[in-house]
């Protein structure tokens, strides 16, 4: 690839956060998150109520982005947007708001996929890890093992059969009584619990595939149980409960990982997405350093949905030439 | 000499014109359009290259903001929003039914009649608005329960109604005679209000207008 001299402003709406971001010769200058509140309200995400608050944060976010990068739209070489995976009626918005910025500018456009860009985030920031890398994706939405070759060249080597990580996370959470998302409070209980307090059932799936439905139902009913006998249950045990659970698909996690990195031969290894940013994830992750592995994780503002991934993505589509049609159609589902 | 994008996707069709001082001079439509997101900035890249105007050249941008369907509502807005933010032109956003009466109007030269512009929702209801032959609102857009809509209030009076609920109002107990008028959900509609709207300076909110979504979200 040669590197050509480009200011792209990214797009990042596949979800309930609107992004903007603005990358110049693969340096990301500004990276705005506006996040939606009102899904707490409803326990998880709303998609209609995302797509309306969409519509009314796209402006003011896109317009922090540029003036914090201190560039103007005229110095823009193309624009950037999420083409999906995700919540189609989301992704609309960011996308036909893009389309046409583009239009108007007279540049091209790119489409970004989600999950490529969680995994480019590595390569915003320093150390970056060396090709051939394994990177471990995990959100609300997805659980997935990627054979990374190079910046547009990656593999799924394993993924779940189910539902993702992030969703057994906060699915549980709900059972334990905390608001959505979760997952986050899940982390922060743990800290103060003891994990290897209660034991909740491994999936066993063969290869490289994942399973956390059963995990839920096991959970779930063991609760369920206990109230019966206690009605107190939970809120006695809160702490230990989120550092069980969360041990329990950490483990499940890491397990999974390590095969693949012994099936492929590979030293380095990286996490990406939502849980990425979960802290017993991050520290079982970096404990394999002392195993002669080279460990890569994302910056927190990267883990979650952000637009500077998608910056970082579209920078290198743009110094390959792969720019999206004005007729792309967001996509709900696309593979890696 | 101004000149004014209009879009229109609250419907079905998809709809983009530029016209100058009230007369098209570009058009690109299509009925039952598969998907707006692909279409709609295709076609407005269409018409700078028929027209071989200049982006500078537009006064103002025309959109629907509804009601109707809210993804196709949405993706003209978004675009809307798009085009006005980078091209810093002022934002018209008008009704998608009360322009359609407007454009009933002036298919007809009754006196004392009344038009209502209607539109398909979700199972068993339409939105509808109605406008007398002056121009005024006599029912702004809203949705309504075909069963429950009886329309007696103009009862005496020359009902036109326009849009494509003809087959569920059969469902309804209105005894009025509807006259059809084969007026389509399009960006022509808004042409004369825009305008009117431009001449007189009064533009939306670009950063906070709203789809007409009529019922809050429940």
């Amino acid at each position: 690839m040669e590197a050509k001299s480009a200011t792209i402003l990214a797009i990042e709406s596949s979800c309930d956060d609107t992004s903007a971001a603005v990358i110049k010769d693969g340096k990301v200058l500004a990276n705005i998150i506006a996040s939606q509140k009102i899904h707490t309200e409803w326990g998880g995400i709303v998609p209609e109520l995302a797509s309306r608050a969409h519509h009314q944060h796209i402006i003011p976010v896109v317009d922090k982005a540029l003036q914090t990068a201190g560039v103007t739209k005229r110095e823009l070489s193309a624009i950037a947007y999420t083409g999906g995976p995700g919540l189609l009626g989301s992704l609309m918005v960011g996308s036909s708001f893009a389309k046409a910025m583009a239009l108007s500018l007279n540049i091209p456009s790119i489409a970004v996929h989600h999950m490529k860009a969680h995994i480019m985030a590595h390569f915003i920031d320093e150390p970056k890890p060396n090709f051939p890398f394994l990177c471990l994706t995990v959100s609300g939405g997805h659980t997935q093992i990627v054979k990374v070759n190079d910046y547009l060249d990656m593999e799924v080597i394993g993924s779940t059969i189910d539902d993702a990580a992030g969703e057994a996370f906060d699915k549980c959470a709900k059972i334990f009584g905390l608001t959505y998302p979760g997952g986050p409070l899940v982390d922060k209980y743990a800290k103060e619990g003891n994990s290897s307090a209660f034991s909740f059932s491994k999936p066993k799936v063969d290869g490289l595939s994942f399973s956390f439905s059963g995990l839920k139902t096991s959970v779930l009913y063991f609760v369920q149980n206990q109230t019966q006998k206690d009605p107190e249950f939970v809120n006695k045990h809160l702490n230990d409960l989120c550092a069980s659970l969360q041990k329990t698909i950490v483990d499940i996690l890491m397990e999974k990982l390590l095969l693949a990195a012994d099936e492929y031969d590979i030293k380095d290894i990286a996490i990406a997405g939502g849980v990425s940013a979960n802290s017993l994830l991050r520290s079982e992750l970096e404990a394999l350093q002392d195993k002669g592995f080279k460990t890569f994780i994302p910056a927190f503002q990267y883990c979650l949905d952000n637009a500077g991934m998608i910056a970082m993505t579209a920078y290198f589509q743009y110094l390959a030439n792969d720019f999206a049609s004005l007729d792309f159609e967001p996509k709900a589902r696309w593979a890696i | 000499m101004a000149k004014l994008l209009f879009i229109d996707t609250s419907s079905k069709n998809c709809s983009a014109l530029i016209a100058d001082d009230g007369q098209v001079i570009a058009e690109r439509f299509e009925a039952n359009t598969r998907s707006h997101a692909q279409l709609l900035p295709v076609f407005i890249n269409e018409l700078f290259q028929q027209t071989k105007l200049e982006r500078s050249e537009l006064s103002a941008l025309v959109v629907s903001a509804g009601p109707g369907s809210y993804t196709g509502v949405r993706i003209g807005m978004s675009v809307a929003k798009g085009m006005c933010y980078t091209l810093d032109l002022p934002l018209i956003a008008l009704d998608s039914l009360s322009s359609m009466a407007e454009a009933m109007i002036d298919k007809t030269t009754e006196n004392d009649a009344v038009y209502i512009a209607t539109m398909d929702s979700r199972k068993g209801e339409i939105y509808y608005a109605a406008m007398d032959d002056k121009g005024q609102i006599l029912s702004p857009s809203q949705p309504a329960v075909v069963k429950d809509l009886t329309w007696d209030k103009w009862i005496g009076k020359k009902v036109f109604i326009a849009g494509n609920t003809k087959d569920k109002l059969q469902d309804s107990p209105c005894s009025l005679i509807l006259t059809r008028l084969p007026i389509d959900y399009s960006a022509k509609n808004y042409i004369k209000s825009a305008f009117e709207r431009f001449e007189k300076g009064i533009f939306d909110d670009l950063v906070y207008k709203e789809p007409n979504y009529l019922k809050p979200f429940q």
